[in-house]
């Protein structure tokens, strides 16, 4: 061990007892030991500054202030955002309903091209093997695996959608769903669901 | 001994009347609070600094460390002093700060041109005070930040271990490997700094 690893590890306090004395000994006879922790030490003391007498004073006067309207313009804005997110939330209910209402057969879709289905869909994948993968869609024989999907995989992400749909049935309860995702909330329910999103980490 | 005994005194006699300042802030009186803040507002102010090397974020992390205090105070047991509760908050939210920052950094969010501009409005006016305190900030964001929590609560604020262990809630061991790794690599980059 190097003298330099030797008063590093005596700085931090992680020799042992034996070890510390024997430093401690080395200390008093090696002029080399002794000049090099008073170098380290001192390259140590170096870099602290002494804080009190630098800074310009008029900053610290307006800290409590600035604090203090944070505070406040942040009570308003979380009122705001309260209200913001309830209103987003039911917009969002309300488009899902309109788009995914039961029994509704006129729906449009929006045909892609290969290349573009290949850009949106596949944009990590090189095209030769997308071209080899769609050559075989509808065929039973396609191995699945080969392309790293797998049915314990679907499984899984099915389960996940599962879950997920279990914790919004815990945030929006079944009472609120009464005239569908637009139901006019109260300011309670607003307040109920935004707990909920803040307990389960969503926002 | 004398003087020992008379530090003691001081320091009780701190500790009662911070903890009367509690206790007039819990009953509503705000000027109470003002008196704890200003007490402690540049310890905070420059442990965040150091966490943080950086005087707009070190000032936001300020600022929160004060709402945090507001709204927490209530919570406060006695059991450990108001320093070290103190402490905990702003090395808890720095540590926060520095985790946000690097998302930002990720998603390329942070307005890098702007905060350099800004530089100028440091705080610290003296050209060799500003050039000194340069040196130490880009020395301290080349450790990691573990070892750079407890190199300076160590070395700066000159905390026991077993005081940084209450406030990170490490175990000493941990913390003195980590004081170990870090002076090592401050010291090479001292040594590095000299010789260019």
């Amino acid at each position: 061990m190097t003298n330099k690893d030797r008063i590093i590890k005596y700085l931090s306090d992680l020799m042992d007892e034996n070890e510390r004395k024997q430093f401690l000994n080395d200390l008093k006879r090696s002029d080399e030991l002794k000049n090099d922790l008073d170098e380290i030490k001192n390259s140590i003391s170096s870099l602290k500054i002494e804080t009190e007498n630098i800074v310009d004073t008029n900053y610290f006067s307006t800290v409590i202030p600035r604090a203090k309207s944070k505070m406040e313009s942040r009570s308003k804005y979380t009122l705001v955002r309260q209200i913001s997110y309830a209103l987003s939330l039911a917009a969002l209910f309300a488009v899902m309903f309109l788009i995914y209402q039961p029994g509704e057969k006129n729906q449009e879709y929006t045909f892609l091209s290969l290349s573009d289905f290949e850009d949106y869909i596949f944009e990590d994948t090189d095209s030769a093997s997308i071209e080899y993968m769609l050559s075989y869609l509808g065929d039973d024989e396609f191995d699945a695996a080969q392309y790293g999907f797998s049915f314990a995989n679907s499984e899984s992400l099915m389960n996940e959608e599962i879950k997920e749909n279990e914790i919004v049935d815990e945030i929006v309860p079944a009472s609120l769903y009464t005239d569908g995702y637009t139901a006019d909330y109260t300011d309670e329910d607003v307040n109920f669901i935004y707990e909920n999103l803040i307990d389960k980490k969503i926002l | 001994m004398l003087v020992l005994s008379n530090s003691m005194n001081d320091t009780g006699l701190m500790e009662e009347l911070e903890n009367k300042l509690i206790h007039d802030f819990l009953a509503g009186n705000e000027t109470a609070f003002n008196k704890l803040i200003d007490k402690y507002q540049q310890k905070i102010y420059w442990h965040a600094r150091r966490m943080l090397n950086d005087h707009f974020d070190a000032d936001d992390v300020t600022q929160e460390v004060i709402l945090v205090i507001y709204k927490k105070l209530k919570t406060f047991d006695f059991r450990s002093s108001l320093y070290t509760w103190i402490y905990r908050i702003t090395t808890t939210r720095s540590l926060n700060y520095i985790k946000k920052r690097k998302v930002r950094e990720f998603f390329s969010l942070d307005d890098a041109p702007e905060k350099e501009l800004k530089q100028n409005d440091d705080i610290v006016s003296n050209i060799d005070n500003k050039e000194k305190l340069n040196r130490l900030d880009k020395m301290l964001k080349k450790l990691p930040d573990k070892q750079r929590e407890v190199f300076v609560l160590r070395n700066f604020e000159e905390f026991s271990y077993q005081e940084i262990s209450e406030i990170t809630g490490k175990s000493v061991g941990a913390l003195k490997a980590n004081y170990f790794h870090a002076l090592k690599k401050v010291t090479e980059l001292m040594k590095d700094d000299e010789q260019r």
